[in-house]
């Protein structure tokens, strides 16, 4: 009972400052939970790419700060973490760079995934949790989370001064340690396990070609896990497909 | 006489602003990669149930200030030219509300036949949304040459459509160099497809001494090479130089363990001379 009223009086304080992190949403908060609502699910209602070929991120936590938000895959808000009834800020400096997920897209755990969405590393200016922010893929920070893949995805902001980076190796030559910041960063925030090692590891960084692909697979297995068969056009008795009309086509057949 | 005077200004005025009133503007995009035209078609699976046309997930919108990235791996790929003459590129993909025929299908309406084990994939409007394009083709990997070759197979935006031109495959594959990035890997040939022509282009072309076929005995898939192999043009994508983070960390005295560097790249010989390998003029059976 103590116990349970130390958590809460803990909860509500470190709430209270929470209350005060810039949001671009909705912020609901009571002493035990803390949620954003987005406008849609944070989870499945934003598009992942655009016409552009441009990513869309989900802004879970913004640049330094600590509180560990991540998207409900339930509801498709943004929760703060609980861990052992108290609400999970990260006890490390804060996050170097915008944290979030691309919507609509999964790491499949039968593909060794988390199943998750794909976490992303946004640079750029801290912008508030809950914002949508436009961005391009250049690479991807390899980490290994206690023995599971736990890749990032590295995306520019659009209109930020990384916006002009095509590759990791551009930003290495342009911004003298991001890189390393990132990686240890990544490789220490979590600290020592029991056997005296880091939680974390990292192999470094890939290239873009892996880095697409890598989102490019994420976002076909969201779709192909939530297309179920009501969701696709009926066939005729025999199997075969209708010819479709659609009204921005000139519609001459196949 | 004053007022015939006005009137007479007022007329030649107008007479002369009427013309340029009329005129549509002139896009110097449409001659160089055909008329931005709508599609063609679009297949059933392609627009979701509220009439939306999915994006393909790999989609790459490809500019000088941001090249897009393609590998062997990756082949074969789409391209499209969109309405402001930007590449996108496309890796082609099964589509989530596709089906797979395992014993084909036959559609008496338009008289579609596919043979079994035909998967529906994402198209060439997966690149635009469904948008209008402008000539467009596949990037195929061509292992023997070990380079891409590009062609202008699209049921969507090349063929049905009356502009398309070989001279605009020329255009439209030296902006593709400009703004593709292939790694180690060179660019084949250029191949320009009959069977993705204009009627009365195609009926030209056929007595054109380039005139090449996939079967010379049965003249099947006719096609004309346009354009040379050569090497990449974009400067290739540097390998990454971050040091990896050790597993291991001390407590105490223990010894620093640090992981090798990955290996770097493994360059691929370089093509000598493209030379004229038959294109395939129908990747897939789903002509897309």
């Amino acid at each position: 009972m103590k116990r349970a009223f130390i958590a809460s009086v803990l909860a509500s304080a470190l709430l209270l400052t929470g209350a005060s992190l810039p949001s671009a949403a909705q912020d609901i908060t009571t002493p035990f939970v803390s949620v954003v609502k987005g406008e849609k699910s944070y989870w499945s209602g934003y598009d992942p790419i655009n016409a552009d070929g441009s990513v869309n991120v989900v802004v879970e936590i913004p640049a330094g700060t600590t509180a560990k938000y991540e998207t409900n895959k339930r509801n498709g808000m943004l929760e703060l973490e609980q861990r052992n009834g108290l609400p999970r800020y990260v006890q490390y400096l804060g996050y170097p760079v915008n944290y979030g997920a691309i919507p609509r897209s999964v790491l499949l755990k039968s593909k060794g995934g988390d199943g998750d969405s794909v976490d992303v590393l946004l640079l750029g200016p801290a912008v508030p949790r809950g914002s949508v922010v436009k961005g391009r893929v250049i690479g991807l920070l390899s980490l290994v989370d206690t023995g599971e893949v736990d890749n990032k995805l590295v995306v520019v902001m659009e209109d930020s001064p990384f916006a002009k980076l095509r590759s990791i190796a551009d930003l290495e030559a342009q911004f003298p340690g991001v890189t390393t910041i990132l990686q240890t960063w990544f490789t220490s925030y979590k600290g020592y396990g029991k056997d005296g090692k880091l939680m974390l590891s990292s192999n470094g960084f890939k290239g873009r070609i892996d880095a697409i692909r890598f989102v490019g697979d994420a976002i076909l297995d969201f779709e192909t896990s939530v297309v179920t068969e009501a969701d696709k056009r009926p066939l005729d008795e025999k199997g075969n497909p209708y010819l479709y009309r659609w009204p921005g086509a000139k519609n001459i057949g196949e | 006489m004053k007022c015939s005077v006005r009137h007479l200004v007022s007329a030649l005025l107008l007479a002369l602003a009427l013309p340029a009133l009329g005129a549509p503007p002139v896009d110097p995009l449409d001659a160089k990669y055909g008329v931005a035209s709508q599609p063609a078609y679009i297949k059933h699976y392609e627009a979701d149930k509220t009439g939306k046309v999915l994006l393909n997930p790999y989609l790459q919108v490809a500019s000088k200030d941001f090249p897009a990235i393609i590998d062997p791996k990756g082949a074969p790929y789409n391209w499209v030219i969109d309405a402001e003459g930007r590449v996108g590129i496309i890796q082609e993909a099964a589509h989530p509300l596709g089906r797979t025929y395992e014993k084909g299908f036959f559609r008496p309406e338009d008289q579609s036949k596919r043979k079994p084990g035909t998967t529906e994939n994402y198209g060439h409007v997966s690149a635009l949304g469904g948008a209008p394009g402008r000539i467009s083709g596949e990037i195929l990997y061509d292992k023997d040459s070990k380079s891409f070759i590009v062609n202008n197979k699209s049921g969507r935006y090349s063929k049905h459509n009356s502009d398309r031109t070989p001279e605009q495959l020329v255009e439209a594959a030296k902006l593709i160099r400009e703004v593709v990035d292939t790694g180690t890997t060179n660019w084949g040939p250029v191949f320009y497809l009959l069977e993705y022509a204009p009627q009365d282009k195609r009926d030209a072309l056929m007595k054109d001494p380039r005139i090449a076929f996939d079967d010379p005995k049965t003249q099947a898939r006719p096609h004309i090479q346009v354009m040379a192999g050569g090497p990449s043009q974009v400067a290739a994508e540097k390998p990454v130089k971050a040091a990896p983070v050790a597993v291991a960390q001390p407590k105490a005295e223990a010894p620093i363990k640090a992981e090798a560097a990955p290996a770097p790249k493994k360059e691929e010989a370089p093509v000598a001379a493209a030379g004229a390998k038959k294109p395939k003029a129908a990747h897939n059976d789903d002509p897309s």
